[in-house]
C-alpha cells in the first residue's frame, strides 16, 4: 500500500533538501533542489516558487512535476508525482511559506536571495517509497497525544479567563517541555496585540505590544494561520530592533515612548505562533519560542493548534456565563493621605499613573471609564455587561475581547503595585479597589 | 585537484554523436568531481519527470560524463538510460551553493569500472565530510556511506547544455 501524505510530513521539515524534476514540452528534463515543500492537506502540497526559471516554465507548460524527499529520521526515500493546480501569491498559505522560507534563507546564507514569489499548489497523484528505511524511527521524547490530553484536562479546570491563560501555559511547559510561551490578545482599535500571559521570561512583559503583521505573531494574527520558523530570520525577529523602529516612528514626545519591553528571547532560533480563533474571529495568539533550531515540527504545530482551539472554546464559555445578580458587601470608600495622578491620552487611550506608562488601547479606555465613574459617582462595583453596552468604549463586537482586556488590565495594575486594583467579585462582575485619592487629567 | 582519469577512456563518445556537444571547462569538470551532491532528472515511460540522486561523477577525457548511482530507488534512471533517454544532472556544493546543471538528449547504461569505484569512494568521503560540517547526525551519515556497499549502477552521457544554477540573478544562464 502506498504511504499517505500525512505519514510523510517529517520529509517536509527541510532537514534534507528535496529534489524537484520537471520536463519541458520537448521532453527534456530539468532537475533542481526545492527550498520548501509545504504540506497543504492530505492530498496536496505546495512548492515554493522563488524565481521565474526553467523549472517554473516547465511547470506552467506541462502542469506536472516530480519530487523526491527523504525522511530524515529513517532515511527512507519517497517519490511524489505532482499535478499543478494553482499559484497563490498572498493569503495564509503564502504567508506561512514565506515565513518559513525566510528562516531557511537565513540559515543557509541566502537571506536577500530567496524571496517567495508564490506558493505553487499541486495535487499529489502518486507516492512511491523507493528506498526502504535504514534506521528505525526513534521513539519520541514526549508522547504528544497523552501530553495533549493532560494539557486539555488542566485547561478544563480553569474558573476564570486569567486562570485559563496561566493554566494553559503552565501545562504546556510541564507536559510538552516548551519553556518560552505567551498568549496575546488583539486590540482591533489599534491593530495590535498585547501579551496577556507569559511563561519562562525574566520579565513578564504583560501589556507589551506586537503590531499586526510584525514578526511571526503579527503575521499569524493578520492571516489567521499558524506561522512556524525553524531557523530565526531577522526579517521575522520581533525584538529590540522593531521596538526601536516603533519608538522612532512615535517620536520622543509620544506617550508611546516608554512602553513595555517585549519579553521575547534575544536570540530565538525557533518560533511558532498559532491563531486562537472562535467563530472565524481572532481572539488571541498562542506563541512559543526556543533558542534551539528546529525545535517545533509539524507534531508540535498540530498539538499547539489543538490547544489553541481549546483555548478559544474555553474562553468563549468563560465569557458566556455571567452570574445572576448577587449582593456583595458595598465597597466603603475611605479617606487617603496618598494621591495618584491618572493621565489619559485620548489619541490612543494610553494611561499614565504618576507619570509612568500603564496601558493603552481598549484596556486603557476601560480603566479611564472606571476611574472616571469612581471619582464622579463613587461607584466601585461594575459588570462586564455595562462595559459591553458602553458606546464610548469602542469595544470590538466580540465579547471575548472584553474579558481578555480586563485580565490584561488587572495584571498590569497588579504588576505596577498601584493603589488601584481590580478584583473579580463574580463571573462578569468586578470591583475597582481604590486606596488613594485619585486625580484625573485629560491630556 | 582533478580526479579525471589521465588515460584513454573505455567509453566511446561517438555513440552520443557530436551535434551540440558542450566542451566542459576543466574548472567545471573539477568541481563536479569534487564530492558535491548530484541529483538527476529523467523522463519516465509516461512522459512525466522522475527525480533521483547519484553518488559520484567521473569526467572522461573525451567529455563523456559517467554518473555512479545506487540502483535502489533509481529504477527510473536505469530504465531511462537503458532506452537512451534524455537526462539532466545538477551538481551542487551545499556550503557555497555553487550549482551547475548539465543536460543531454541521450544517455546510456555503462558497466562499473575500477576507476568509477575509486571516484565513488573519494567523492562520497568528501561529501560525507560536508554533511558532517552541516550537522547531519551520525546515523544519517552511516546510512549515506552504506550506499557504497549497495549495488551501484553507471550511466554515461555527453553533455550538450550546461547551465549556471547557483541561486541568484545569474541562475539559469548557459555556461
Amino acid at each position: 500500500m502506498a504511504p499517505s501524505l500525512d505519514a510523510l510530513r517529517d520529509c517536509f521539515e527541510g532537514t534534507v533538501p528535496a529534489v524537484l524534476a520537471t520536463v519541458d514540452p520537448s521532453g527534456m528534463p530539468n532537475v533542481s533542489y526545492i527550498s520548501q515543500i509545504h504540506y497543504v492537506d492530505s492530498d496536496r502540497v505546495a512548492l515554493s516558487y522563488q524565481f521565474f526559471n526553467k523549472t517554473r516554465r516547465n511547470i506552467l507548460s506541462t502542469r506536472t512535476a516530480a519530487v523526491e524527499v527523504v525522511d530524515p529520521l529513517t532515511t527512507a526515500f519517497y517519490q511524489l508525482d505532482l499535478d499543478f493546480e494553482t499559484t497563490q501569491t498572498e493569503g495564509p498559505l503564502f504567508e506561512s511559506m514565506k515565513a518559513r522560507l525566510a528562516g531557511i534563507a537565513s540559515h543557509t546564507g541566502m537571506a536577500g536571495v530567496f524571496r517567495l514569489m508564490g506558493a505553487d499548489i499541486f495535487r499529489v497523484r502518486a507516492i512511491r517509497q523507493v528506498v526502504t528505511p535504514k534506521v528505525a524511527r526513534p521513539a519520541p521524547q514526549i508522547a504528544t497525544l497523552p501530553a495533549l490530553r493532560r494539557v486539555l484536562a488542566d485547561m478544563a479546570r480553569a474558573a476564570t479567563l486569567g486562570e485559563l491563560y496561566d493554566r494553559t501555559l503552565d501545562s504546556i511547559a510541564r507536559h510538552l517541555g516548551i519553556t518560552n510561551l505567551m498568549i496575546l490578545v488583539p486590540d482591533d482599535t489599534r491593530f495590535a496585540l498585547d501579551a496577556v500571559a507569559t511563561w519562562g521570561y525574566s520579565a513578564s512583559g504583560i501589556g507589551s505590544e506586537v503590531r499586526l503583521g510584525d514578526g511571526v505573531i503579527g503575521v499569524a494574527a493578520r492571516e489567521k494561520v499558524a506561522i512556524r520558523i525553524d531557523h530565526m530570520s531577522t526579517e521575522y525577529l520581533y525584538g529590540s530592533a522593531i521596538r526601536d523602529r516603533l519608538l522612532a516612528d512615535a517620536g520622543p514626545d509620544s506617550p508611546d515612548a516608554p512602553g513595555i519591553a517585549f519579553p521575547g528571547l534575544a536570540r530565538p532560533e525557533s518560533q511558532i505562533a498559532l491563531p486562537i480563533i472562535w467563530q472565524d474571529l481572532l481572539v488571541g495568539v498562542l506563541f512559543a519560542e526556543s533558542p534551539l533550531p528546529m525545535r517545533f515540527t509539524h507534531e508540535e504545530e498540530d498539538t499547539l493548534g489543538c490547544i489553541a482551539v481549546a483555548l478559544a472554546a474555553h474562553s468563549a464559555a468563560l465569557n458566556a456565563e455571567e452570574d445572576a445578580e448577587e449582593q456583595h458587601a458595598p465597597y466603603k470608600a475611605a479617606a487617603f493621605d496618598t494621591t495618584l495622578a491618572i493621565r489619559h491620552f485620548a489619541a490612543d487611550d494610553s494611561i499614565f499613573a504618576d507619570g509612568d506608562y500603564l496601558i493603552k488601547g481598549v484596556a486603557g479606555a476601560i480603566l479611564w471609564k472606571l476611574v472616571h465613574a469612581h471619582v464622579t459617582t463613587g461607584t466601585s462595583d461594575f459588570t462586564n455587561r455595562e462595559l459591553r453596552l458602553s458606546a464610548d468604549l469602542r469595544l470590538p463586537s466580540h465579547a471575548e475581547n472584553l474579558e481578555a482586556r480586563l485580565v490584561l488590565l488587572e495584571r498590569r495594575l497588579r504588576e505596577k503595585a498601584l493603589p488601584i486594583q481590580i478584583e473579580k467579585t463574580g463571573r462578569g462582575r468586578f470591583r475597582l479597589v481604590v486606596n488613594a485619592k485619585l486625580t484625573l487629567h485629560e491630556a | 585537484m582533478s580526479d579525471r582519469t589521465p588515460h584513454i577512456p573505455k567509453s566511446d563518445p561517438s555513440v552520443f554523436g557530436t551535434s551540440n556537444r558542450f566542451v566542459l571547462p576543466d574548472e567545471v569538470a573539477d568541481f563536479i568531481q569534487s564530492g558535491v551532491s548530484v541529483i538527476v532528472g529523467v523522463v519516465g515511460p509516461d512522459g512525466r519527470a522522475r527525480a533521483g540522486r547519484a553518488l559520484a561523477t567521473r569526467v572522461l577525457g573525451t567529455g563523456v560524463i559517467r554518473l555512479m548511482y545506487p540502483t535502489e530507488g533509481n529504477t527510473a534512471i536505469t530504465t531511462s538510460a537503458h532506452q537512451g533517454g534524455p537526462i539532466a544532472a545538477t551538481f551542487s556544493a551545499p556550503i557555497s551553493h555553487r550549482t551547475i546543471q548539465l543536460k543531454a538528449e541521450s544517455s546510456q547504461i555503462a558497466h562499473l569500472e575500477s576507476e568509477d569505484r575509486i571516484c565513488v569512494d573519494h567523492q562520497m568521503d568528501a561529501f560525507a565530510g560536508v554533511l558532517r560540517i552541516l550537522g547531519f547526525p551520525p546515523y544519517f551519515l552511516k546510512a549515506f556511506c552504506d550506499n557504497r556497499s549497495q549495488s551501484i549502477g553507471v550511466l554515461s552521457f555527453l553533455p550538450q547544455f550546461a547551465f549556471e544554477q547557483t541561486p541568484g540573478p545569474g541562475a539559469g544562464c548557459e555556461l
